[in-house]
């Protein structure tokens, strides 16, 4: 098995335009991606304009006077638009612009509880869910120590009118975002299945025209053996693709991912899982078909990945995830909100991908037709 | 016992018979070589014997292990060396040879030395870290060898080692054949080219549409053909397909070809008279400038089993 993986290493190692495209040319796209973002200095622009809908309804005195300065907060922050007033909307006409589109989130205070209606751009409903979840545990702090001491009620809104500026989104996630950390994960994601895509499947494809499989199958290794050694194979690639985007972000333009170290191994962990499936797939199917597989395989991720807004985040089809779409949520989901049951949902249906790949592979090999 | 035993072997793709009901059988230690025109079924077999490819009727038995119910102790002798040209283009002639080798268990100081010693044998110790890409048509089909040998198999089997090489290639390939052999093991061969098959082979099988015409020792494939004899003439002029057309034609031959200014004739022994032969060469203006008569050649035996010539080197 070791063997197998050696030797699609060796040659990957040695194949100039795959080193070219899965290694070299993501580098340089992150170098001049990263120069160019760099002199347009606005680290929060992928966010871009939030529109919030909110209502406020019930809920004590205090609770109403902090939810009016919270929301004027968010009012004078350049980034957030508060669609419509919130005295004069309820929850059903929050729900209502958030289901048309005209609200990105809607946030609705009532009976001392703040509820948050997520809208279609997860990245932007995930930031509000955090405003949200930052005032809310303030408040449930104020409350405290306002019903100890009603007397501070002024203060604590003194002091909060004179720090407006203070809620950014920067704070809201607590990490400083370059756009780097969203280019370096699409990025990845991208390399994945273009690299990943391309190389596994030319695997078979290749030793069958250029006769080394035949060797490999006369020899004493099993089928098992020799399909999971070019998946490993696979693995090790997409370990150095995302090891190669995710360094050069982080050592030239301080791309940090997630905020804790765990969560970025995390990450790295999804990348290699993602690449590796992909190339058991792809094995798969240049095993399968008689054909070089490159040119429609080359087509089918170009679509699939302009479809899944890798390259402009505005186009997608509606209602359909396509998978390098989830595996971007997964990755963000991640990266942006410190979640990772998204995360580890993909990894799990990866590592089933790899498992259903391996088991069909070593099948498909046992048709013996398919070496020759 | 037999080596290899390989009974009623029939393979067939589709409606297509490849190899139909082919039966013969290998002594262990012997080199033996499989003559046969092109689609003849060399390949399909020996695809059946390396374990490559399925059968549909038929036993094939090697070392005493049937295929395919024990193929992995077979596939353990076996060393394979393609048709085709199979090397990782874009690695090294060494390791090309390492990978290969290292499927069969082989590694650390052992691997290196079988390594070494199959590159060395080959005559490509000094093209070691050369890639295969880079190298020429007969270095390239040394390396395929030594990919097939280097683990020291029990059986070898070869499939035109030798095509599309030099003289030169040649000449150290089929050294090399046979310095494998005396080393202890048995070779299975195809080629195209005769003399090379009657120089190195101990015995030898004739198929034709996937069936057996001959097997034997070259003496015994002779004596197959006991009705002709081939008459060599050299002629002064140009002759031309109407003349080996009109040849043909002629009562008693069996078979005219032109090469160079030497013309060969295949016929009856029982030809009464060679005249209407040098009438028609004559008729033609052709001057005879020398006559020769010659017992049968494995060439035309071949051609008179198969009713082909013997593709020739490279075509
Ligand atoms: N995979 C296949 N599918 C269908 N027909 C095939 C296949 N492989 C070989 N054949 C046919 O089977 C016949 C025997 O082919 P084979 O390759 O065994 O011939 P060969 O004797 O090795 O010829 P050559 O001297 O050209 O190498 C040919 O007619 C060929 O077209
Ligand atoms: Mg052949």
């Amino acid at each position: 098995m070791f063997i197998q993986a050696k030797s699609y290493i060796l040659t990957y190692f040695r194949d100039k335009s795959a080193m070219f495209f899965s290694l070299l040319f993501p580098a340089l796209l992150c170098f001049v991606l990263g120069t160019m973002l760099q002199s347009l200095d606005n680290p929060d622009a992928p966010l871009g304009e939030i529109r919030i809908a909110a209502a406020a309804e019930g809920g004590g005195d205090a609770f109403r006077t902090g939810t009016a300065s919270f929301l004027d907060a968010l009012r004078d922050s350049t980034d957030v638009t508060i669609v419509g007033s919130a005295a004069d909307a309820d929850v059903d006409s929050v729900k209502a612009a958030v289901d048309a589109g005209e609200a990105d989130a809607g946030l609705v205070f009532s009976e001392g509880k703040i509820s948050v209606y997520e809208g279609a751009d997860i990245v932007k409903s995930g930031a509000v869910r955090f405003m949200a979840q930052s005032f809310s545990r303030q408040y449930d702090a104020i409350a405290v120590a306002v019903a100890n001491d009603p007397q501070r009620m002024e203060e604590i809104l003194a002091v909060a009118d004179q720090s407006h500026d203070g809620l950014t989104e920067k704070q809201v996630s607590g990490v400083n975002r370059s756009m780097m950390d969203f280019y370096a994960v699409a990025m990845i994601v991208m390399i994945a299945f273009m690299g990943n895509g391309i190389g596994g499947a030319s695997t078979f494809f290749s030793m069958r025209r250029d006769g080394s499989l035949r060797r490999i199958t006369a020899s004493p290794k099993s089928r098992v053996q020799i399909f999971f050694g070019y998946m490993l194979g696979g693995l090790v690639q997409s370990a150095a693709q995302a090891a190669v985007v995710m360094l050069c972000a982080y050592f030239l333009y301080g791309a940090s991912y997630a905020d804790r170290w765990q969560d970025n191994v995390l990450l790295f962990c999804f990348f290699l899982l993602l690449g590796a499936a992909v190339s058991g797939m792809c094995n798969l199917f240049g095993l399968f078909v008689r054909f070089n597989p490159y040119t429609p395989l080359m087509a089918i991720f170009w679509a699939m990945l302009y479809m899944s807004g890798t390259f402009n985040k505005d186009i997608a089809i509606p209602g359909i995830k396509l998978p390098p779409a989830a595996a971007q949520e997964a990755a963000f989901d991640l990266t942006v909100f410190g979640r990772d049951e998204k995360t580890l949902a993909a990894m799990a249906v990866c590592a089933a991908i790899i498992a259903a790949s391996g088991i069909l592979g070593s099948l498909l090999l046992k048709r013996k037709a398919v070496v020759l | 016992m037999d080596y290899v035993n390989v009974n009623r072997l029939t393979k067939k793709y589709g409606d297509f018979t490849a190899v139909d009901n082919l039966s013969f059988t290998v002594k262990k230690g012997e080199i033996f070589g499989f003559l046969g025109p092109n689609g003849a079924g060399k390949t399909t077999t020996l695809n059946v014997l390396s374990t490559l490819s399925d059968f549909d009727r038929g036993e094939v038995e090697i070392a005493g292990f049937s295929l395919p119910k024990q193929e992995f102790s077979v596939k353990r002798i076996l060393g394979l060396v393609p048709q085709e040209i199979a090397l990782y283009t874009d690695l090294t002639a060494r390791e090309n040879v390492t990978l290969f080798a290292s499927l069969y268990g082989l590694s650390g100081a052992a691997l290196k030395s079988a390594v070494d010693e199959a590159l060395a044998f080959v005559g490509l110790a000094d093209e070691a870290k050369k890639r295969a890409k880079k190298m020429s048509g007969g270095q390239q089909r040394r390396l395929n060898i030594a990919c097939g040998i280097a683990h020291g198999p029990e059986l070898i089997i070869m499939d035109e080692p030798t095509v599309g090489v030099d003289a030169r290639s040649r000449d150290l390939i089929m050294g090399s054949i046979r310095t494998l052999n005396e080393r202890g093991a048995t070779i299975i061969y195809t080629s195209h080219y005769m003399p090379e098959v009657q120089e190195l082979a101990d015995r030898i099988a004739i198929i034709d549409h996937g069936r057996l015409a001959a097997i034997g020792t070259e003496e015994e494939l002779l004596s197959h053909v006991t009705d002709r004899k081939t008459l060599r003439v050299g002629v002064d002029g140009k002759g031309d397909a109407a003349l080996i057309e009109t040849l043909s034609r002629l009562p008693g031959v069996k078979h005219a070809s032109l090469a160079d200014a030497e013309l060969r004739v295949d016929v009856d022994l029982t030809l009464p008279s060679i005249s209407p032969i040098i009438g028609t060469l004559m008729e033609r203006g052709l001057a005879v400038k020398s006559l020769a008569e010659e017992a049968p050649t494995l060439e035309t035996t071949f051609l008179a089993l198969t009713g082909n010539e013997l593709t020739k080197e490279g075509a």
